[in-house]
């Protein structure tokens, strides 16, 4: 597998070059496309609050059913009170990799009215997604990467933070910078034993209506 | 530093839209209206005004049923629905 398989053709060229008449294929935008999900961070770098901020922002600003809104965040900056609670209930792979991350972030979503098991809105966990998405987006224009996870104690978190059950903290998401040094994308491709960058095709993705072959 | 982030506040240049909350007089608390938009916030106003309730489910449907003030109220659940505030379940009574 060469690099050129792992790494979209449009995402090589620079979206400064698309055009209007249609000469040029549209390109994927950079940040869609150098976007990844690391588990090596920058030990050393600090996010600013500035940064969470932003990011938070970014979140704030997504779209959701009715603009229901069903999220919250909870979040900790490397060696702050928050940050030693959240990743005291870190398990399995993540409780390797996360801690290195300059920020981590609990991602809540409002699943059922309060005190009913109503669900708030039938797309809350979509709505989330998109809006750890923004965040996601938000920070690789700050030059930080993202890795969204589930590898935690959801229960031990959800006591820790005394978040009440008509709440679920969903997944974790890690934020920082790539070590000094570290391969980016593509390079790290071309040597990453896994392939990382491996997508279905675009034909593959196109559903067709009443094609039930090769779709397990 | 730890932060949970509420609901924003409605932007300025949004249309403000009020959720249609029960309009019920603090006297008339023992009365429940014919239809009413449900939130845990009315759910909690009602306990306050001497009620419990409890859920019920037939097939598809949602039903709550009211009971205080020596008799019982039984809402029709539509939703969620979702207006500029959040979501909220309509409630039809039935009887």
């Amino acid at each position: 597998m060469t690099i050129a398989d792992r790494w979209p053709i449009g995402a090589r060229a620079s979206a400064a070059s698309r055009v209007d008449d249609g000469a040029v294929p549209p390109v994927l935008h950079p940040l869609l496309a150098a976007r990844w999900s690391p588990t090596t961070f920058d030990p050393s770098y600090e996010v600013t609050a500035a940064e969470v901020d932003l990011i938070l922002e970014a979140a704030r600003w997504a779209p959701s059913a009715g603009n229901s809104q069903p999220w919250a965040f909870i979040t900790g900056r490397r060696s702050d009170p928050t940050h030693a609670r959240l990743t005291r209930h870190l398990t399995g792979s993540s409780a390797a990799w996360a801690r290195g991350a300059s920020l981590l972030v609990a991602n809540l979503c409002h699943r059922y009215v309060e005190g009913t098991d109503w669900e708030y809105s039938e797309f809350a966990h979509y709505d989330l997604g998109q809006a750890v998405a923004h965040m996601t987006l938000q920070a690789q224009a700050l030059g930080l990467h993202a890795r969204q996870f589930r590898a935690f104690n959801r229960t031990a978190l959800a006591a820790e933070f005394a978040v009440p059950q008509h709440w679920e903290i969903t997944t974790m998401s890690a934020f920082g910078r790539l070590p000094p040094g570290f391969p980016s994308i593509p390079e790290s491709a071309a040597t990453e034993p896994r392939p990382l960058r491996h997508r279905r095709s675009s034909r593959e993705i196109r559903w067709v209506a009443g094609d039930s072959t090769s779709r397990d | 530093m730890s932060t949970v982030t509420p609901r924003p506040a409605v932007s300025t240049t949004m249309q403000p839209v009020t959720r249609q909350v029960p309009v019920i007089p603090a006297d008339r608390w023992h009365e429940p209206p014919d239809s009413l938009a449900i939130t845990a916030e009315v759910l909690r106003a009602f306990r306050t005004h001497g009620w419990t309730y409890a859920e019920q489910r037939s097939g598809r449907w949602h039903y709550l049923i009211l009971r205080g003030h020596d008799q019982a109220a039984a809402y029709k659940l539509i939703g969620p629905l979702f207006d500029q505030t959040g979501s909220y379940y309509q409630g039809y009574r039935i009887a």
